[in-house]
């Protein structure tokens, strides 16, 4: 019986190394997979570091009005910022590299849906930029236009113009990415709402006097200095 | 009743039309109350030239051989010019928004077109408003700016006229002591829309070279610029009072794009002439100036300082991108003035224009946001202007002005410092 025993012990433990001998070949191309991306990640990283500063990208980005990306961020730059992006998307690559050892099948239904997400995050990221963009180019021209119509609260107006736009691009984003779908649409359309209540109670009720204070001045100031003051 | 012969234009043939001198046109279309007496004017100014010369005149409609019935002429009129002959050219039609006697580059195109299909020596751009509302601008002042190009000494025959102490405040604080810091030509009414050209300056205009087809296309010419930029010679006449153009509807901003944008388009493209252009010299004057010892009227200034003012609060941030520390430091101790001791150095203002300038060629912010932050710092000039002569003669005002445009001459080497190296700190 003891015979028997000893004969089951010994070929559950020859079945155990047997399958970690069939794993062994997998965990080491996960590794030399996971080295060779880091490695690659870091070539890809320096010279699109080389590249970016050439370019003077740190620059061009803080004069178009997209530095707040670093702001959020824990990178100090957005060069530094781009190349850690591809660095770790590398790493991520060379993963999936490495999963596709252990077993094929589970690696390609994982890459397609991933490969499908990360299509979306890229657009996300597009409309995020563009959103920024937009919220900046209409806060100016609001703040502008607001200052030359001699309005005191021209700064508001541009600042509610600034997060309604921004408010609505990250509503797209999530909407884009199906993350929380129903809470995000009924969350935007309360908050946007209310945005756009209060600024017009504020114009109307709030500001009533300080508006009708601007445009009387306004045309004060046209019946008396027209007759006078011609610019062209 | 005198007929008129219609001109048709060929593109195949050559017009026969004999030798022609002189093409007149008007950029507008008159009802026929007032294209009469236009034309009368004109054809007794013709009687007036040195040298007699036949004229051809363009006016705006459909390509047509029809002879415009309500153009009623007598023989006295045509003494002058017996088979005065007439040709139609396409005007574009006004864009709401854009100031409306500014005509369009495709108008000039047009013009300069046609004159050179008809090989004349010269064309004359009249306002529109000549028929009725200028009675100031006789036949023999209509001359003086006919003639100078006619006779083959001038180039460009560009328009003075006597205006009030606070007419035409964009030229007097921008326009003209820019152009003439610039170009060295000290012409008063760089962008004036009645003027002379001769055959030199068509092929500038229809865009022949391959440099200039890609700049005009669509942006007003300053034909002051060009002739100044192509060594041309420049005069200017005498054409007396006119009366203040229109301004309802279009924004002090809008405006300042409209009038000022073109001009620093112009400085990109040109940069190689001015930057080696050093003083100013005359343009010459045909005619005598009409004095005036009246005072001028005074301006209450409380709104455009208080919109300066306001623009210093809240505009700031964009100010800090186009104009260095010292500047904003200056504008900030300006906004801090009362409206009677406000004073804006001409200094100042100089040095703000050329960074503005500068601003436009690097695209640091975008160009429409660009006047519209400019337009609280020229209220704030107008302001600091008001003060300074308010209740003071016309005279006063145009020393002002004079002076004004020989701190843009001094200011000029900063420009050059800043222009060439923009990235170089400037404190």
């Amino acid at each position: 019986m003891w015979g028997q025993v000893h004969q089951a012990l010994l070929e559950s433990l020859h079945r155990a190394v047997f399958k970690v001998a069939t794993l062994l070949p997998g965990v080491l191309a996960l590794i030399v997979a996971l080295v060779v991306s880091i490695f690659i990640g870091w070539l890809l990283a320096a010279i699109l570091r080389r590249i970016l500063l050439a370019l003077h990208f740190d620059t061009r980005v803080e004069q178009s009005g997209l530095a707040n990306i670093s702001d959020w961020s824990s990178a100090k730059t957005p060069t530094f910022l781009a190349t850690r992006i591809v660095f770790w998307l590398t790493v991520v690559a060379g993963l999936f590299v490495g999963v596709a050892a252990f077993d094929a099948s589970l690696a390609s239904g994982l890459s397609a849906n991933v490969v499908t997400y990360i299509s979306k995050i890229v657009a996300a990221v597009v409309l995020l930029i563009v959103g920024i963009i937009v919220a900046r180019f209409l806060s100016r021209s609001v703040l502008i236009n607001g200052v030359n119509m001699n309005l005191e609260h021209a700064r508001l107006l541009s600042l509610g113009a600034k997060w309604l736009v921004l408010v609505f691009t990250a509503a797209m984003i999530f909407d884009h990415l199906g993350i929380a779908r129903v809470i995000v649409d009924l969350g935007f359309g309360i908050l946007f709402g209310g945005i756009v209540l209060a600024l017009a109670l504020a114009v109307g009720l709030g500001s009533r006097d300080l508006v009708s204070r601007s445009l009387e001045r306004d045309r004060h100031k046209t019946s008396t200095e027209e007759d006078v003051v011609r610019h062209f | 009743m005198a007929e008129l012969e219609a001109l048709q234009e060929s593109k195949q043939e050559s017009l026969e039309i004999g030798p022609t001198d002189l093409l007149l046109a008007i950029p507008a279309p008159l009802r026929s109350e007032l294209l009469t007496p236009a034309i009368q004017k004109v054809l007794q100014a013709c009687k007036l030239l040195s040298s007699p010369c036949q004229v051809v005149l363009a006016l705006p409609g459909e390509n047509t051989q029809d002879a415009p019935a309500e153009l009623a002429l007598n023989n006295n009129d045509l003494a002058s010019q017996p088979s005065l002959r007439y040709v139609n050219y396409p005007l574009q039609a006004p864009v709401p928004g854009i100031i409306p006697w500014l005509p369009s580059s495709t108008t000039y195109r047009e013009l300069a077109r046609l004159a050179t299909t008809l090989q004349v020596r010269a064309c004359t751009v009249l306002g529109a408003d000549i028929g009725f509302s200028r009675d100031s601008l006789t036949p023999e002042k209509l001359t003086l700016l006919i003639d100078p190009g006619i006779g083959g000494s001038f180039d460009l025959v560009m328009p003075l006229y006597t205006s009030q102490a606070f007419d035409d405040l964009v030229n007097k604080s921008i326009l003209y002591p820019l152009t003439r810091s610039l170009y060295g030509h000290r012409v008063q009414n760089p962008l004036g829309t009645e003027f002379q050209m001769s055959s030199k300056m068509f092929p500038l205009l229809t865009g022949n070279t391959a440099r200039d087809s890609s700049q005009q296309q669509g942006r007003l010419p300053w034909l002051a610029t060009l002739a100044a930029g192509r060594n041309l010679k420049i005069c200017q006449a005498q054409l007396g009072a006119r009366r203040p153009s229109s301004a309802e509807g279009i924004e002090l901003s809008d405006a300042l794009a409209q009038l000022t944008g073109p001009l620093f388009l112009d400085m990109e493209d040109n940069a190689a002439f001015w930057q080696r252009i050093r003083g100013s010299h005359d343009a010459p004057i045909f005619g005598v100036a009409s004095t005036s010892t009246e005072a001028t009227d005074t301006v209450d200034v409380r709104h455009m300082v208080e919109a300066f003012q306001l623009g210093e609060r809240n505009l700031r941030e964009f100010w800090a991108l186009i104009l260095p520390p010292v500047t904003l430091l200056e504008l900030k101790k300006l906004s801090r003035l009362s409206p009677d001791e406000f004073h804006m150095p001409d200094t100042l203002w100089a040095r703000i224009i050329y960074d503005f300038a500068l601003a436009h060629r690097l695209r640091n912010i975008h160009r429409t946001h660009l006047f519209g932050a400019l337009t609280p710092l020229y209220l704030g000039w107008v302001a600091s202007y008001a003060v300074e002569i308010n209740q003071s003669g016309i005279a006063a005002a145009q020393q002002r002005v004079e002076q004004l445009a020989r701190t843009y001459e001094s200011e000029k080497p900063y420009l050059l410092s800043r222009w060439r190296w923009p990235d170089r700190f400037h404190p």
